[in-house]
Order: C-alpha cells, then structure tokens, then sequence
C-alpha cells in the first residue's frame, strides 16, 4: 500500500536523477545533507528543484549534489518515504552552493492502518469482516518453537491447546467451535500467499505416541503478523478451504531506510509444569499385599510381578529418571533495510531446545529472505523465501512406552538393572528405551514465493504470485535388540516428500470515484496442488551391533510406500465499496473446484457479503459528548467450505490388493460415492467495533452463528447385502454459535509516565450436533469415549455415571438408566452409558496486562478455559485397578478396607479389574493459567547511542508458571495423540506441559 | 495507461484458464480404481483373484463356515468361550448383533458383488479373448453359485421345510450394486434361490475346464461346480439330479481313473499343505499363500490342540459312539496306524477332563479343503439308495470309503435301511468336523441333542437358523427378519 501510493513520486524522481538536464544561463552547483531526527544522514532521500527537471538522491552519507541549477531563489523539494516531505528556499549562486543541512521528521502519523486479508491488504478502518490480528510482539522472545501455541489468549474465538509440552509437539487450533467430523477441524494456514501443509505428516503417533508440529519449521521472529480470519465475508474468499477459518501469516520486510540489525538471544531452563503423585516401591508392595490379602482372606503373597519378590523388590521413581530440567537458546540475527526502490529483511535462526524429557531435542536452523524491487513504474518483482531445518528426536511417550510406561505398566518395585548390570526387562524398560534407541526425524522445508506485479495504469495492478511449500523429511528408527529382546536390532527409514506450489494470480483495481465513492475490484484465479510420496525400508540382522541404518541389514523386514495428490483450481471476486466513506459493502464470490470430487460435482460456489457502518462518522454522533470517538456496526453473511478429507479419493470405488494362492488379486475398498461434496458452513456474523477517549479504550464484540450442512460421515451404513456395509456421505450438520469480546485499553492515558495497558478477550462458543443422517452416533478417531451424538456437543462422551463407592462394599457403583446405583461391570457400563460432558469450553480467554514505566515493562499473561472436561482414559487403571497390573496414584492409598468406610477408592485386588469407562474418570479441566510474565528493561537512548546501537532490551520471562485447576492429572491442557474433530480432551498416560524461565536480549544496531 | 502492458494480465490469464482445464483431473497413482480394474481383461482377472482371496475370509471357507456350523451341530463342543459372538453358537442362541454371522452375510455378498463387477464387464472383453472370458465367467458364476448357497444354507430354513420351498431364503444379488440401487432387494423363495443357484452353477460346469491345467491362474473346475451342484441336488433331496452330477464328477471311466482319486491315506484334508502338493482327493479347495496367508488360521486355533494349550473346540458325547465302533473295528480315522496313517484325533487331558481333540486342520498353512472325493462317493451311495437302485452300485462306493480307512468291505449289509444307516454313519465318521454334520441333520430332518445342555433341538428349529444381521435388517426396506430374533 504504501509502495502504491507513493510510487508516482518515486518513479519521477528516479526518473529526473538520471536524465541529463540541458541548462540556459547561469548555473551553479549545490551541495547537501539530509539528516534525520536523530541527525544521522538519509540515504536514497529525493530532493528536486521546484519548477524544473532537476533533482538528485542522497548517497550513503545523506549528501546530495545537484549541478547546472539556474541561480536565484530555488525552492527544495525533499522527500523520502516514511518521512514528512518538505521545502526549503535556497539561494543559488553560481559556482558551488553549500545548503544547510536539512531534517527530515519521520512520518509518526500512520495513515491508515492495514491489514491483511485474503489475497490483499484493507485499510483497517474499512473493513466490515470478523478478523483478528495478532502482530509480531506478541509472538517474539516466547519460549516456544511454534507460533501458534502463542495464539493462545491472545484473541477472541480461537482456542489454542498445545498438545503437550515436548519439544517439536503440536498445537491443536479451534477457530470458532469445531465444525466438522470426519474432515480436518483445523484451519487452513497462509504464509504469504502459500496455502501450507499444516498436518503432521510424520510417523511420530505410530513410533513415539505423539504427534510433531508442521510449523516448528517457521521461526517466530520472522513473523510480521498474524491474522485470523473469522466470519464468512473474511473466510469465503477461500471458499471450501475457508471453514475452519483461516490463519494468515505475513513475514517481516524490510523498510527503505539505513541497515537494521536486530540480534536476540533468548535461553532458558524448563521442566515439567507439574508431576503426578504415583505409588513409590513401600506403598506399591503396602497396596499389592492389601489386595492380595482381600482376594486370598488374609494372607500375604510371596511374590510380586515380574518375578519380583518382596526380598528383591526395588524403590524406582520411574518418572524421575526420564524427567530431567531442560534448557534451550535460541539465536536471532536479522538485517532490514532498503532504499526507495528495493528493500530486503535476511533473517536467521538457530534454536536448540533439549526438553524436560529424556532424550527428547528439537532443533532448528531457519533462514529467511524477504526482497521486494520496483524495477520502474510498470514493475514490481520481489520474493519471500524460507529455508529450514528441523530435527526432532522422539522420545516413547503413551502407548508407546517411555514416559507412558513410567506411570503405567513399570511398577515403582521394578529395578532399572539386574544384579548383573544388565536391564531389568519386564517387557519394556524406559531406562533402556531412551539409551538404546533413536528416533530421529530431520526435515528440511521451504515456504517460498516469487511475485510479480504489473501496474498498467493508477490504481490498476496485476499480481502473479507463485509459491512452493516443499517437505523432505527423513526419519530414521533404530531399535535396539535389548529392547526387543531378541538377537538383532531393527533400523527404519522413512521418507517422506512432500510438494505443494500455489498461484495467485490476481487482477486489482482501486479508484476514489470522488469524495464520497471508493471502490476496489479484485479478480483472481488460484491453482494449487499438493502431491506427496513417501517410502519406507525396515531392515534387521545386522552383521554388528554398531549399525543403526537400515542399509546395513541382511534381512529386509518391511518396504511400503504411497502418496497422495489433490489440486483445488479456484476464481474468485471480490468488490470492496465506501460510500461516504463509513459506508462499507463488500461483496465476494469463489468458484472452488476440487480433485477430490467426482467430475461434474467438483464445483463449488461460495458468496459472501458484509456491510459495515462507521457510525462514529457521521455529523449527528457528537464525540466529544458521547466520549465514543469510534463505533462501527459490522454484518456479514455467506458460505465456505470444508474440504480437508482425509483420504483424497473418496468419491471412486478404490481397490485394494490381496494375494491369493501366490498370485496378485484386486478388490473394491469401497462403492463409488459419485455425489459426495464439501461440507458447507453457512456463518452469519454481527460485530460491533468501538473506541472510546480518543482510542484510549478500543474492542470488538461480535455474535456469530455457523450452520454447518453436508457434514461428511465416513462410515454411514448400507445395506450389507449390496456388497459394503457402509460409504461416506454429506447428512450431518451441526451449528456453533457464540459470542466474542476483545477489549484493548491504555488504563492510565496517554500523558501519564506508567504506561498501563490491558488487553481482554471472551469467547464463548456453543456448539450442537443437529443430524448424522439417522446414525446414532460417530465415534472419534482414537480410543477414550468421544462421539458425536445428535443434540450434543461434538466429542460429548459416552458414558456411565458414577455413583460413588459402595461403603459397605467397597465396590465402585454406577447409576443405571432408571437412576438407581449398581455396581459397575463390564456390560452395564456400556449399557447404562449417557452422553455427559464437553472436551471444550464454554469460555475462554486471555487476559494480559502491560505496564511500562520509563525502560522499564512488565507484562502478564492469563489464559484461562472454563466448562470443558478431560477424560482421563488411563485414570480408570491408576485409581485403585491393582489387577490391571499398573502403578497407581497416590490417591489409591485411601482404598476402601472396612464396611461403613466412606472414600472415593475401591476396596483393592487382583482379580476384580475396574478397567471401565465411567465419569469417575471425567474431571473438571477448567483453569486460569499464569502463561506468561515477562520483565524487561530498555536502556535508554542515551546510553544506547554510546553503545552504539539503536536499542537494547534485556528481559527475564517465565511461561506456564502457574495454574489453578481442579485437575489432578499432569495438565488441564492436554491432547493425546492422533486427536481428530471428535476425540478431544483425552489423555491417555499423556506428556506434562512444560515450565520454562527464559533470560533474553535483543539488541539493534 | 500503457495499454501494451495490459495485455500481460490478459495473456496470463487465457493460457493460466486453457490450460487448467484438465488440472483437476487427477486419478489415484497408489491405488486402483474401479475404472482400472474393470478397463482390461487382466484388470479383471486380478479381480477374481481378489473375489476368491474374499473366500477365504475367516467367515468363510477361511474356517467360520465349518467352525461355526460344527459347534451349532452336535459332534464338536466346547467348554463356555469369553468371546461373545462365539458363543452364541455353542448355545445356539444367536442375536442379530453377532459378529459372526454377521460377518459371513457381509463378507459372502462382497464377494458376490466382486463377481457381479467382473460378469458385468466381461461382455466387452469377448472378442478379444474368449477363452480367458470364458474361464472368467465360469469362476464368477461359480462363486456367485457358492455364495449364495452357503448364506442359503445358513440364513434361511432348508429344502423340504414347506411344500415347494416357499419360505423366504436370502436376497439374490445378481448385478453390482450402488449407493442408491441394490440397497433394498428383498429375499426370495428358497426354491428361487436354488433356482438360481443350479443355474449358476451349471453354466460355470459348462464354462470350466476339467482341469487347471499345468500353470496360469485357474482357481476352479468343472469339477467345483459339479461337485456344488451334487451338493445343491442332495440338500434338496433331489437324489436323481444328484447322482447325475455325482457321476460327472467321478467320472464314467471309473474309479481310480477320473480325475480324481481317493488318496492312500485317511484324512484327505490334512495332507495337504501347499498349492503344489494339491491333493488328488480335492474337487475345491481355497489355497495358501506360503508366509502371506494361512488358510486353515481360523481352524488352527479352534481345534488344534498342543501340549499345554487346550483347543477351544472338541469332540462331543455325541460322537463317542462313532469313534468306539470304528475304533474297535481298527478304523484308521480314531485308531491311526502309524506312522503312514495320522492320527485323526489326540485324546488330551490339558483341558482336566480328558476330551477328543480334532487333529485334521493342524498343519499350519494348510489348504482349505471344500469339497473332496469322499463326500461326492458318499452322496452318491445314498442317491443310490434313495432311488432304489442296485445294491452293488451302493456298496462298491461305500467300501471304497471303508477300505481306505482301514475297515473291511462290507459285502453283506442289503436291507435299503440298514444300508442307508451304514452309508450314513460312514458320512458323519468321514466327514466329521468337516462342516458336513449340521447341514446333514436338516436334510435328514433329524433331532440331535445339545452336548452342553442336553436340549433337543429338532432339524427345524429356528435356533438353527441364523439371524439376519441387524444392520440389514435396518437399511433394508424390504427386509425380513428369521422368527425368534
């Protein structure tokens, strides 16, 4: 925007710096400087001679020489982006006349504020979508690795839960309720212009019991701003992509202006937020002899498990020898700067990050290139590219063993070693397990793209924008044959490709009619493609024990391989008008096809339209009375899509392999479903945005219903005897709807010397599944009870209701379906099971305080989440469950004894397994959160300009120092793996969050 | 305005839209589609390979066929199995949520829908290799045939249960179906069904080849279909077409010298263990793949019994009787005569009591016998009976049978019921475990008492059919419900 507004100027004057100017009569020469604010010199500044062809830019120094200038009084005219332009008269005379240096002020009148929106900018003020911008402080010097997991509180309608707190995991991102079930509830991430692959692609679930983040690979500090657009007038731009909201992501650039250099270190110790309370070896054999003397009338066993007896039993804190205190540091160097015609920002990023686990590293080298050129007045060219490396070590969380072994299946009365040093190998040892074994994952990744933008005429532009998102990931599996307890190790390679390139290619055209009408016309048409191909080789009878490779085996035990493709071929329209200038309209339009539907059905269509009203500018709003400077009413409407299958042929009748009698044989997976579609998301959205004091207090609040229809249900039941018994199939819908505040407010104004500035956003979000199609319910992607159940909430889960422990009995008792308490059993629990609960909250929100007092800040960070539960699916085997054989948390010391014993845990044994699902196990995961508080210090500028820098920040940070929850288990915020729309809320023997305290600098020069 | 540079955009725009056109026309690189499969000859040559690789699903000839009708018969029992669908059948109390036979309605109409896919395409391939049409056709047929009268079988009360087997059977499913057709077909007559099923079957006799030849994928005779229609006639208590049929399969030239031949040894389906060494005995057999796939896995771990691991399945009360007589007579099948002859069955008290364990499907990766000699030469005795012909025709069928098993010829036995009682006993000794018994029981429209209870249930109780699958009955409009579900 500001390259369009000023580029006449720019031009002319590049324009009138070469041509050779013929000059009558007398001339002289005059010499100058062109200073700053700070005085420190101005390069590229244009100065010209009013009335005439002559001019000249500013060297290195801020000097500028103008020759054959007629003499007499010449009027100056300076100017230089980002500065105030001005005019000085000066007295030619003829030979060499020496000008006073010159000043140029900074221009600290930002004209109108943009932001970014789907394929372009809009001037803040005009926008009459649902949108929030999150901008690059709010992500910098964060001790984490992935951007999104900063999102977190910081704006209304987006619920961020970091999966857990291991070095390389995901972030699971909700923008306004879940609004899908068999597809992808995730939003669909941009970076700069690129649609990205924003799913783990890895095999980490399957090998470590946790999933990795996609966007470890994009370093924070490059990013400029985050927007995430909300509301159908914002999203339908992307039509069947746009459903689940979009994040876009735009990175630094430079500035024309002298060299930046922005250095930071940040480094920091972590450790796990908070450690569950397990049995240690004396309580653990205290609660096997208890059980084992219920089940056999008194008496004591003489051995335990594992061939463990009560002489040789061991005292193991299995958790303390995984969980170590952490540390990681993270380098920064960035340089930005640029002249009138090209501006660049280089980027670069180290960042090691060795968890509170074990074994458990993420690391990271990134670099960023970001040029921008005007070549002359037609052209444009510049691009943004990233280069990244990534490597993730695993460690065995869950079901995979490591950490999920230590509080599970490795009793605390398990030895780490045998007598004779070798490991005490019960079926898995955690100990071996992370000394023995890698598990390594390195992945190398660009998100680049290469524009071009012609710009015929005035406010007319042509912009070709291509960019590629490609993965090379290499994981590599050893295990070793101590661990698998055999004679030879297995090594694995995996490899997996991945490529997806993106064309926006879009036609723009703005005009300022006149005084009272504006339009701006966007066209565009967007390919897109991704294609991956992944192979994998497993080898084991290696010659020795020092290969770790696959390439070395001599038996090849595994190779498979596949990949997938799928296109989207996309026009778009979008018509921007201001009428009176607080008159908003917007109108959009996406044709959207897909190659994941049948021809003839791969089109969809997806209208939007808002209209917005800045009722503030009108004559009858007296601001001075009303104290309201800003009030704007915002309406939108429109539909978008959600296409984010997870299989991309869903439509065809796919055939699987078979062999028989040794030869190959082919058979339909499934029927074709010729008429499968997107599902389709109907938003409305009505929001009000409002500043009072002269901005000193500014918000939004905004109401939205999303009608969700044509939800795809991937197992809907056929008639068996047509050959299958189910297909996929567009008959669920379900609606969220909810309200949204986000209040942005300097406390003490603008005079005052604390600066006390609060930030608050709510959310709440209801969210009912309205029709499956007559299906009685959908079940989730992993195990722990989620469904989808019409009328109730999405993930809602199945289950028995607890009541209580018998006290006469010591049995754990459930209410029936007529409300009368039985003891609980295997089939009355499935039986007696009601929809109860919901994975996600009613409310949440963050809350941030930021008080700056001359250098010095301080800034808090509160995110809380209330009315959501977590299903503690390994709870039901660790509270008083001796016969399933696993260690148990403390609170299994208060089981039930004697009849009339009031207590919460039942009477114990080895024979009576309690390993049911019942709400005993479903806990209030409502918390208020300390995530962040930071503490920092500018020196000031005298001290800085000594030092010979521009600035120099020191800070101390703490994330995740405290919570309050009821929730006993490691973490209120916690995701298993693998977690889909459905399945939420769910830890299964899942990984702690981490606690970090993180020292930094940032230095610029 | 330069104008020259307004026709980049244009430019861009028109080979950017011409040339997309056809961009999102992507088809799956990793896996096929029905387009493929169905587009060349050998696409769908490989799709009978994949519909006979669907037989041998452990709901089918992969071993639920047999297992499951032995443990609703009365030879084999079992102690209570935690497994519930499973047990169901030992009870003889099936629900309609039981995985089980649910399953083998799901996996038999698969299988029945891949034929349907290959007869439907096949026409367009006539031209250009009749002889591979032909032998196509003939497998798809046949296949249809067996489906539809295995789930017939199972799901519907048998031949003779009214006049003119006008009860409901199961529904015929004759085209590939889709997502908006083939969801509602109803159940036709029993008498339809084996309409159809004998149809079927005899234009796949007629297609077949005698033999699979020396290579090339050839899963079924004419043999096969011959040997289901022998199969179909008998059930229905139509001996003259199932003598007719008998003989086909026997062959006119004699014994010993048709195509097949009574192996030396007892226990036709214990002896063989690959594709290679296919018995001499066997009409149809569905086959192993070494290391890949196991045919026999299902049966393995039902009756094998080991050292310290008791089988899940073994013989009843019900058949002691049987395996007294043969023994005292020296029969090989309960006796052994070792080392030629295996032992057929292990008496094992691993289980506590001591019970009889059935040891013919204890090779691992065995073939899964389907049809064998044995049982046609049996059939044909008692069609021989049936129609009052020659005693000689009865009895040289009948001692070739009870010489290979050790016995002496029976050279005496004349009376048509004592002789229909020996050929009988012989069939039940024979074939025991073999997924005979609970079909034999309805055809002969006899009683059997349940090992386990002592409950006697007549051939015709509705315990004895099973339940259609509940799903069906819900997405089906037009579906019928057995009584007692």
């Amino acid at each position: 925007m500001i390259l369009k507004n000023t580029l006449p100027k720019i031009i002319l004057s590049i324009l009138l710096g070469v041509v050779f100017t013929l000059s009558y009569g007398q001339t002289g020469t005059i010499n100058g400087t062109i200073l700053d604010d700070k005085k420190e010199p101005v390069m590229g500044a244009t100065v010209k001679i009013k009335g005439t062809g002559l001019g000249a830019a500013t060297d290195m120094d801020g000097k500028f020489a103008i020759l054959n200038v007629p003499t007499g009084k010449q009027v100056l005219q300076l100017s230089y982006i980002g500065y105030v332009s001005g005019e000085q008269t000066l007295d030619v005379t003829e030979g060499i006349t020496t000008a006073p240096a010159y000043t140029l002020k900074e221009d600290n009148k930002v004209l109108d504020e943009v932001v970014v929106v789907g394929y372009g900018t809009q001037i803040k003020k005009d926008v009459s979508s649902s949108l929030s911008e999150v901008k690059s402080d709010a992500l910098a010097d964060k001790p984490v690795y992935d951007f999104t997991s900063s999102l977190q509180g910081q704006a209304a309608g987006v619920e961020v839960t970091t999966d857990n707190g291991l070095a390389g995991a995901t972030t699971t991102v909700r923008i306004r309720g879940t609004k899908s079930l068999s597809n992808s509830a995730e939003p669909l991430y941009i970076i700069d212009g690129v649609p990205i692959v924003s799913y783990d692609i890895s095999n980490a679930d399957a090998t470590s019991g946790y999933n990795i983040s996609p966007m470890s690979s994009i370093d924070p500090a490059d990013i400029e701003s985050v927007v995430i657009l909300k509301d159908a007038s914002a999203t339908a731009i992307y039509g069947s992509r746009g459903a689940n909201g979009v994040i876009v992501v735009t990175t630094k650039h430079g500035k024309a202006g002298k060299p930046k250099v922005d250095v930071s270190f940040t480094t920091g110790l972590s450790q796990a937020a908070h450690v569950i309370s397990l049995l240690d070896g004396p309580q653990y054999e205290k609660l096997y002899n208890e059980a084992y003397a219920n089940d056999n009338g008194g008496a004591l066993p003489t051995s335990y498990p594992s061939g463990i007896t009560p002489a040789t039993a061991a005292n193991t804190n299995w958790l303390k020898l995984l969980l170590r205190t952490g540390h990681f540091e993270d380098g920064n160097v960035s340089i930005s700067g640029g002249d009138a015609k090209t501006t660049y920002y280089i980027g670069m990023n180290y960042r090691n990050d060795e968890s509170f686990m074990v074994g458990n590293a993420f690391e990271r080298a990134n670099f960023r290139a970001n040029i921008d050129n005007q070549v002359n007045k037609y052209f444009a060219v510049g691009f943004n590219s990233t280069l990244s490396y990534t490597k993730n070590d695993y460690v065995p969380t869950s079901f995979v063993g490591g950490l999920g072994a230590a509080e599970s299946t490795m009793l605390p009365i398990f030895p780490v070693y045998n007598k004779d040093g070798s490991y005490f190998l019960p079926g898995s040892n955690p100990v071996a397990q992370v000394n023995l074994d890698k598990s390594e994952n390195n992945t190398y990744r660009t998100v680049s793209d290469a524009y071009m933008t012609v710009t015929p005429a005035t406010g007319l532009s042509f912009r070709n924008d291509f960019g590629i998102d490609m993965i090379n990931q290499l994981e590599n599996f050893y295990t070793s044959p101590t661990v698998l307890q055999g004679d030879s190790a297995i090594a694995t390679d995996r490899r997996d490709f991945y490529m997806t390139w993106n064309l926006n290619s879009t036609l723009d055209y703005k005009k300022d009619i006149n005084a009272n009408n504006a339009i701006d016309v966007l066209v565009g048409f967007n390919p897109t493609e991704t294609t991956e191909k992944y192979s994998y080789i497993s080898q084991t009878d290696f010659p020795t024990t020092t290969f770790t490779q696959p390439q070395g085996g001599i038996t090849t035990a595994g190779l498979a391989g596949t990949g997938r493709q799928y296109s989207f071929l996309s026009y778009l329209a979008r018509i921007n008008y201001t009428l009176f200038k607080r008159f908003l309209f917007q109108a959009s339009f996406r044709a959207d096809g897909s190659s994941r539907f049948a021809p003839g059905n791969q089109y969809g269509y997806f209208p939007a339209g808002s209209i917005g009203y800045v009722m503030s500018d009108e004559k009858f709003f007296n601001r001075k009375q009303n104290k309201m400077t800003f009030f704007k009413i915002r309406a939108s409407v429109g539909e978008t899509g959600n296409a984010n299958m997870t299989t991309d042929f869903a439509y065809l009748s796919t055939y699987g392999t078979s062999v028989y009698a040794g030869y190959t044989g082919i058979s339909p997976n499934n029927l074709p479903v010729p008429d499968l579609r997107w599902e389709s998301t109907l938003k409305s959205d009505l929001g009000f945005d409002f500043g009072f004091l002269q901005g000193r207090v500014s918000g939004t609040l905004d109401f939205y219903l999303e009608n969700t229809t044509n939800m795809i249900i991937s197992l809907y039941p056929l008639t068996p005897s047509s050959g299958f018994t189910s297909d996929t199939r567009n008959v669920g819908s379900l609606y969220n709807r909810g309200v949204e505040l986000q209040i942005n407010s300097n406390n003490l104004g603008p005079k005052s010397k604390l600066v006390w500035k609060t930030t608050l956003n709510l959310s709440n979000n209801k969210n009912e599944v309205t029709n499956l199609g007559g299906v009685a319910e959908v079940g989730g992607t992993n195990f722990g009870n989620n469904y989808a159940i019409v009328g109730q909430p999405v993930g809602v889960w199945d289950l028995a209701k607890y009541a209580g422990i018998n006290s006469e009995t010591g049995q754990i008792m459930i209410y029936d379906l007529t409300g009368k308490a039985v003891p609980a059993t295997a089939a009355n629990t499935v039986a007696d099971a009601v929809p109860v609960g919901r994975p996600y909250p009613y409310l949440l929100g963050g809350l941030n305080n930021t008080f700056t007092f001359h250098g010095f800040e301080l800034s808090v960070l509160l995110t809380f989440s209330v009315g959501n539960q977590i299903y503690d699916d390994d709870g039901k085997r660790q509270t008083g469950d001796m016969a399933y054989g696993w260690n148990q948390l403390t609170d299994a010391l208060n089981a039930w004894t004697t009849p009339g014993q009031n207590t919460n845990i039942p009477k114990l044994s080895l024979n009576q397994n309690y390993d049911l699902n019942t709400t005993r196990y479903l806990y209030n995961a409502s918390y208020l959160r300390l995530r962040t508080l930071t503490f920092g210090y500018n020196f000031p500028s005298y001290i800085t300009t000594k030092m010979k820098m521009r600035s120099f920040r020191v800070f101390v940070s703490g994330q995740n120092l405290a919570v309050a929850t009821q929730y006993k288990g490691w973490d209120p915020e916690t995701n298993r793996d693998n977690s889909g729309a459905i399945t939420q809320g769910v830890s299964y023997l899942n990984t702690p969050q981490a606690r970090t305290y993180t020292f930094g600098f940032n230095i610029g020069f | 305005m330069n104008k020259k540079l307004l026709s980049i955009p244009l430019v861009l725009a028109l080979i950017a839209v011409s040339s997309c056109k056809k961009f999102l026309e992507i088809s799956p690189q990793q896996t096929f589609t029905s387009e493929i499969a169905t587009a060349s000859l050998s696409g769908l040559t490989k799709t009978v390979t994949g519909a006979f690789s669907t037989l041998t699903s452990a709901n089918l000839y992969g071993g639920g066929i047999i297992a499951n009708s032995e443990l609703m018969a009365d030879f084999v029992t079992a102690d209570p199995i935690a497994d519930y669908s499973l047990n169901q059948f030992r009870t003889r109390q099936l629900d309609p949520y039981n995985s089980q036979s649910g399953g083998m309605w799901d996996d038999a109409y698969k299988a029945i829908y891949i034929v349907n896919v290959v007869l439907q395409s096949l026409p367009n391939f006539q031209a250009q290799n009749p002889g591979q049409c032909q032998l196509l056709k003939g497998e798809c047929l046949l296949i249809r045939g067996a489906m539809h009268f295995e789930l017939l079988r199972m799901f519907a009360q048998p031949s003779g249960y009214t006049t003119g087997d006008s009860h409901l059977g199961v529904p015929l499913q004759l085209l590939p179906g889709a997502v908006n057709t083939g969801q509602s077909v109803p159940r036709s007559t029993v008498a339809q069904c084996y309409a159809q099923i004998e149809s079927d079957l005899f234009v796949a006799a007629q297609l077949l080849p005698a033999t699979s030849g020396p290579s090339g994928q050839t899963f079924a005779t004419q043999g096969a279909a011959q040997g289901f229609l022998t199969r179909v006639y008998f059930t229905q208590h139509n001996y003259q077409q199932a003598l007719m049929e008998a003989d086909s399969v026997i062959g006119l030239a004699g014994y010993g010298f048709g195509l097949y031949q009574l192996n030396a040894t007892v226990g036709a389906i214990d002896s063989v263990s690959s594709v290679a060494s296919s018995s001499p005995e066997t009409i149809f057999q569905v086959i192993s793949t070494p290391t890949t796939y196991y045919a026999n896995n299902v049966l393995i771990n039902r009756f094998r019994v080991l050292a310290l691991t008791a089988a899940q399945c073994y013989m009843s009360q019900a058949f002691t009787p049987y395996f007294q007589s043969d023994s005292a007579a020296g029969g090989y099948r309960t006796a052994g005569y070792a080392p030629l002859y295996p032992e057929l069955y292990t008496l094992s008290s691993v289980d506590g009591p001591n019970y009889y364990y059935c040891n013919k499907y204890n090779q691992i990766g065995m073939n899964m016998t389907v049809i064998r000699l044995a049982e046609i030469l049996l059939t044909r005795a008692e069609c021989n009976i049936q129609l009052g012909n020659s005693t000689s025709s009865v009895l040289s069928d009948l001692n070739l049978i009870r010489t290979r098993a050790g016995l002496l010829p029976d050279n005496t036995t004349n009376n048509p019921t004592a002789l229909l009682n020996e050929v009988r006993a012989q069939r039940d000794l024979e074939l025991a475990v073999e997924g005979d018994r609970f079909f034999e029981i309805k055809r002969r429209q006899i009683s059997f008492a349940s090992p386990e209870s002592g409950q006697v249930f007549q051939w015709n109780s509705p315990q004895l059919v099973y339940p259609i699958p509940l799903q069906e009955v819900q997405e089906n409009k037009n579906m019928v419900q057995n009584p007692g579900y």
